[in-house]
């Protein structure tokens, strides 16, 4: 269907819209309009990423300045399949006689994009980055013009040759698209990609090519500044945010590092032997300054590195780590330094000044030397011609490492612990550098590009996002979904049938009458829900800890008369391997529970939609381990630095990993679910309203305070209503069509007065984010009401 | 008309209409069960109030979905004729598991799908006379067979009620062998007559020795049509059963609307020409057994005869006025009712009436149509004579108004105009 927002022509390639499609749309051209960026929320399922697509391809080509699309999405399937929705969306464009120049693709890793015969037969993303280099690092390449004999990549070859006289005709190429095109022209598809990013309308990549300093240095940095950048599934972006600036150094770590300063030492010792020149010339360039040679770099359209500050790039290399030789000694020093560290046998917790005051007493290694050693590092392998970055990997953490501990004295904080575990007798010693600052990693993102989209289906409570990441968004809303039945069914469970209140509270969650009614919830579920169910429980150890305690009590039996159990355990392979069974059971009729942990891989990226999930139970609240001391640091540089009280994130962290987990279930207007939250705590106002709009319109009176028995009545209630046909038309209630769309549309440009009041109403809030919460709290209040109105009225209107 | 009185074709035909019967069942079913042992009921959630806190409007949603049947008919109706198989092979397939203990229907859900199954019986072969059918249950991981193929339903009824079946519900059911035991029971169905089978499943879970959907394939290799009426919640692998085999699948929300989902299945299916077998194949020429000696017929007229059905048409022997018997025409050999197949010579026993009553499905009398009574106007209903109040139903060949009740037991029950008839 075709219809306009504004004066923009929507190209949209369905019959029919969903309203909360249209109202995403129209908040969506206003923060592009502005220039802004913007924060929605619409549940998953309702097409989120075709809405987003349509809307900005049509944006891009309605207008002169054809501003570029990143669309950041997190894992490859996800790639694929937003790829697989814009093809779609092109075939409608071009059916409607738009003859436009466009160029879509997806970037990903060379193990999913290489065609090479020999390398791409290797399973690991490593091997295959290693053997790729091997064939087309640039000194091979020397080499092999010489001697015909070196093996070379043809591929990558002829991609070089045809550099800058061949193109991609205009298209959108998936992943297999790409690599089959890439194979039918005899051209590298992972190189090709990177290079036509430049020329692409539309870049769909991971998240990592934005955000992981070290990747976006390659991938993305001469991205022009108005693109638009979308995140999609971001309510986790602030732990990618973290995670991507964190290290963590282990013993194993250290005593790799070591060895590879030997093979280092070796190397420079025979090259100074064999071809000093390489040496010399190595360091006549250090002297010039680090990167002297990208002058794009002081041009404000470059993403600037957040490891490296840009002005110490341009300073020359202290003298001290300049020779290779000194430079590997340097980093011998900080090795053994660094292993006599973790030998301490208690926790300690330092800032990055207390750490180099201490460094520099015992070894006088200086801040400043430090700093460069990333860069150094990676100087230095290439003049030493090492194509096994595998092998030096470690060593890389090293010097990572020391790069960021000496840049950041804000927002890091150096946590030692000698166990893994408290009550762990035999030390496994680790020095955690962990950021606790989200913004760092982000900012350059919001700084450099114009509209930045943050998008998924569980952001709320949404007013701390701009917080964490430091930013301000023109648009912040949350859509409801629009059903014509009621799909899903909330339900709170707070005391088992013997009136005991359940709680995964750490004082009674190993009470037996606790356990018990846990227990016998599951059974009661395993009873009367068909097919598939998904269990979350707040962390491993309670996991391990209460089917042991069921096992014995014989609950466990009792639910294999049901079901089938699997079970997540942190092994990702035998964790595939049983989510592949438990599909196979839920298709087979035999029926099966999948016990799985919140914070986990199933919580995250696997979908269980239809069979594959007709109930989720939440046993307890998913709330963090709160002894972590990285939690404990995290907590109080948030309380200090953004104003959020420890309970306010931590409940807030609890429950946007509670809304991923029951959001499993549901993943499409004819999918219909349960969702069980089994814990007094969630009965709490306070705790059920950080819940996402969508799933808490589904809450009653009646539903938030139940009883086992109470509850599984209900259940079966449910699942009986959801199993009659659908008898009403969708039309007009969920569904729009053109003529509905239009009229909407009219309307909407009449009420056009009040709805800039609006706009300006959350700039002018948003002009002091700094703020403290409850100022934020009350904007998100005044967003949501109208939204509330919003969608409201369609229902009279039709 | 010597059928007249013979009771189990008659019995039962009053089923969807008359108001009061489903209450009555709720009397007759509630057994020695006490209020107290009954699961936690929300009654109140049944009948709600609307804005004005009447609950009037709820009520008479309630009443109004009981006749949902006819309406569901009358739907079909508007298609025109349609292909149906009169002459029908069924397998009634009963869950006998433990979840059919449970006591969400009552007394238990298995008393209640017996119970069901019971008028299910009676009404197929009242309305299906030329049919057969067998009744299987599936209990303990097995299929075991309650009652074999055959025509007569008190034989069928007999084995739902004697021991036949131990009505203690136990273990876990299984798709695969229960449809694996179909199979085998309806090898030697006809390959004019429809194969169906009609599973009452009421547990959610079902314990396979292998794949189901492999022996879903064999059965539609064998055209047989799956039908499932769930007792609990929607379990995906039966509606994959139904959706794969052009059968149909649904849940019922209460005791009424399972018994009249399982008798839905009463009235034969539409023939669908399914993996280019043609309809052709079910078109049957009849022909009345005579004592002529063996045929002369050769070439395009003894593949035709090969082809007929053959059926007798016994004449009704009364000797005490108790005991009628039915010799078969062929053999001699007494029935004992009608329909039935001859035990000793196999062949089709029916009565002209019974025939005649097969017709219906295919040529179904057109729906009545429903108007406002005018304001004076003041009329009374032709089949019982009572008062019409606010609506009448006027049939569409005689004009004639009638009832709301009586609507439906012409549609339901006697398939015929009673002022054209």
């Amino acid at each position: 269907m075709k219809f306009t927002i504004g004066e923009l022509p929507v190209y949209f390639p369905y019959d029919y819209i969903y309203p909360e499609q249209y109202n995403y749309m129209r908040a969506l051209k206003k923060a592009l309009d502005a220039k802004g960026h913007c924060l929605l929320e619409m549940p998953s399922g309702t097409g989120k990423t075709i809405t987003l697509l349509s809307l900005i391809v049509s944006y891009q080509m309605f207008y002169p300045e054809k501003r570029k699309l990143i669309y950041c999405s997190r894992t490859v399937p996800e790639i694929e399949k937003a790829l697989e929705e814009l093809k779609r969306l092109r075939e409608y464009r071009l059916k409607h006689g738009l003859q436009e120049e466009f160029l879509a693709l997806g970037l990903s890793a060379r193990k999913n994009l290489c065609v090479h015969p020999e390398v791409s037969k290797n399973k690991r993303g490593n091997s295959v980055d290693a053997k790729c280099r091997n064939l087309t690092a640039s000194w091979i390449r020397s080499k092999a013009a010489e001697d015909p004999s070196i093996e070379k990549c043809d591929f990558f070859e002829d991609l070089e040759k045809a550099d800058g006289n061949r193109s991609m005709p205009g298209g959108v190429y998936t992943l297999e698209d790409l690599r089959e095109w890439g194979k039918s022209n005899g051209l590298c598809p992972y190189f090709l990609a990177r290079r036509m990013i430049n020329f692409a309308n539309v870049v769909i990549y991971s998240y990592h090519y934005l955000l992981d300093p070290k990747v976006a240095e390659l991938v993305s940095k001469e991205i022009s500044k108005d693109a638009i950048v979308v995140f999609d599934e971001a309510h986790n972006i602030d732990n990618v945010c973290i995670e991507s600036l964190s290290i963590d150094i282990t013993k194993p770590i250290l005593d790799g590092s070591t060895k590879s300063l030997n093979t280092l030492e070796d190397r420079v010792n025979h090259i100074k032997e064999t071809n000093r020149g390489l040496l010399e010339e190595e360091y006549s360039r250090l002297v010039q300054g680090l990167r002297e040679t990208q002058q794009s770099r002081e041009t404000d359209e470059v993403l600037s590195n957040p490891v490296l500050p840009d002005q110490i790039l341009n300073e020359a290399v202290p003298g001290n780590i300049r020779r290779a030789e000194h430079f590997v000694i340097f980093l011998r020093r900080f090795v053994e330094y660094l292993k006599s560290r973790i030998r301490v046998m208690h926790v300690v917790v330092e800032g990055p000044v207390s750490f180099l005051g201490h460094l520099k007493e015992t070894t006088s290694i200086e801040k400043k030397p430090l700093r460069f050693c990333a860069e150094r590092l990676s100087s230095l392998i290439k003049t030493l011609e090492l194509t096994d970055l595998e092998e030096h990997s470690s060593l890389a953490k090293v010097a990572t490492f020391a790069t960021l501990v000496s840049t950041y004295t804000q927002g890091f904080q150096l946590i030692l612990e000698p166990y893994e575990n408290d009550s762990d007798a035999i030390p496994n010693p680790t020095l955690r550098f962990t950021c606790l600052d989200a913004k760092l990693a982000i900012k350059p993102v919001f700084d450099r590009f114009a509209s930045v989209v943050i998008t998924s289906g569980t952001l709320s409570p949404m007013e701390l996002y701009p917080n964490l990441l430091g930013f301000q968004p023109v648009i912040m809303e949350s859509y409801q979904m629009s059903l014509t039945r009621q799909q899903f069914l909330p339900l709170i469970i707070t005391r088992g049938s013997d009136q005991v209140a359940v709680s995964s509270r750490f004082e009674v969650r190993n009470d037996l009458a606790v356990v018990r009614n846990y227990g016998q919830m599951l059974i009661e579920y395993a009873k009367c829900v068909p097919d598939g169910v998904v269990a979350f429980f707040p962390s491993y150890l309670y996991m391990e800890s209460i089917v042991a305690a069921w096992n014995e009590l014989g609950i466990l039996n009792e639910v294999l008369k049901n079901k089938l159990i699997f079970i997540e355990t942190p092994e990702a392979a035998e964790t595939s391997l049983a989510l592949e069974n438990y599909r196979i059971a839920c298709d087979n009729g035999r029926g099966a529970i999948m016990l799985s942990v919140a914070r986990g891989k199933v919580s995250e990226g696997i979908d269980f939609d239809h069979q594959y999930g007709r109930a989720v139970v939440l046993f307890g609240v998913p709330y963090q381990y709160t002894e972590s001391r990285i939690l404990k640091a995290r907590l109080e540089f948030l309380r200090d630095n953004n104003h959020i009280r420890e309970n306010d994130f931590l409940t807030f962290d609890a429950m946007r990993h509670a809304a991923q987990c029951v959001g499993r279930v549901l993943r499409g207007k004819t999918d219909y679910g349960l969702m069980v939250f089994a814990d007094k705590r969630f009965a709490r106002a306070d705790r059920r309203n950080k819940l996402p709009k969508w799933i808490g319109q589904g809450f009653t009176e009646a539903t938030v305070n139940l009883s086992t028995d109470m509850a599984v009545q209900m259940a079966k209630k449910f699942l009986r209503t959801m199993s009659q046909p659908m008898e009403q038309s969708q039309v007009g209630v969920s569904l729009w069509t053109v003529e509905m769309v239009e009229r909407r549309e009219a309307q909407q440009r009449q009420q056009g007065v009040e709805q800039g009041r609006h706009l300006n109403g959350t700039q002018s809030v948003n002009g002091h984010t700094n703020g403290p919460v409850s100022g934020l709290n009350a904007n998100g209040a005044n967003g949501d009401t109208s939204i509330l109105d919003d969608d409201d009225t369609p229902m009279a209107d039709f | 008309m010597d059928l007249d009185d013979d009771p189990p074709a008659f019995a039962h035909r009053n089923r969807a209409g008359a108001k009061g019967d489903s209450a009555a069942d709720v009397g007759d079913t509630e057994g020695p069960s006490f209020t107290w042992e009954g699961q936690f009921a929300r009654t109140w959630d049944v009948v709600q109030e609307d804005a004005d806190g009447s609950i009037a409007a709820a009520v008479s949603a309630i009443s109004e979905s009981s006749r949902r049947s006819q309406l569901r008919r009358r739907l079909a109706d508007s298609g025109g004729p349609v292909r149906r198989g009169i002459v029908r092979s069924m397998v009634l397939v009963l869950d006998l598991s433990r979840a059919m203990a449970e006591n969400d229907y009552r007394p238990t859900r298995a008393e209640a799908a017996v119970k069901v199954a019971e008028v299910f019986v009676q009404e197929f072969f009242d309305q299906n006379p030329l049919s057969v059918l067998g009744i299987l249950g599936m209990r303990n991981g097995i299929a075991n067979v309650i009652s074999e193929m055959g025509a007569d339903p008190n034989e069928h009824i007999n084995c739902l009620r004697r021991g036949r079946i131990d009505r203690d519900p136990d273990g876990e059911p299984s798709i695969q062998n229960a449809l694996e035991l179909v199979l085998t029971q309806l090898t030697g169905s006809p390959p004019h007559s429809t194969r169906e089978v009609l599973l009452i499943f009421g547990s959610l879970t079902t314990w396979d020795p292998g794949d189901v959907l492999e022996t879903v394939e064999k059965l539609r290799s064998e055209r047989v049509r799956c039908s499932v009426v769930g007792m609990t919640a929607e379990v995906w692998v039966c509606k994959e059963i139904a959706n794969l085999t052009g059968g149909t699948y649904a849940v019922p929300i209460s005791d009424a609307h399972f018994r009249e989902l399982v008798l839905d299945q009463v009235v034969p299916p539409p023939i669908v020409d399914r993996d280019g077998s043609s309809a052709e194949e079910h078109v049957v020429t009849l022909g009345a057994w005579k004592r002529d000696g063996p045929s002369t017929a050769s070439g395009d007229a003894a593949r035709r005869e090969a082809a007929l059905v053959k059926m007798g048409f016994p004449k009704r022997i009364d000797e005490d006025g108790s005991n009628a018997t039915f010799p078969c025409p062929v053999c001699r050999y007494p029935s004992s009712r009608l329909p039935n197949t001859c035990p000793s010579c196999s062949l089709q026993l029916v009565s002209a009436p019974l025939l005649a009553r097969s017709y219906h499905h295919i040529f179904p009398l057109p729906a009545f149509r429903e108007l406002p009574l005018g304001p004076e106007e003041r009329a009374t209903c032709t089949g019982c004579l009572d008062e019409l109040d606010a609506r009448k139903w006027v049939c569409t060949r005689c004009e004639k108004s009638f009832c709301g009740e009586c609507d439906v037991f012409v549609h339901d029950a006697l398939h015929n105009c009673p002022v054209r008839m």
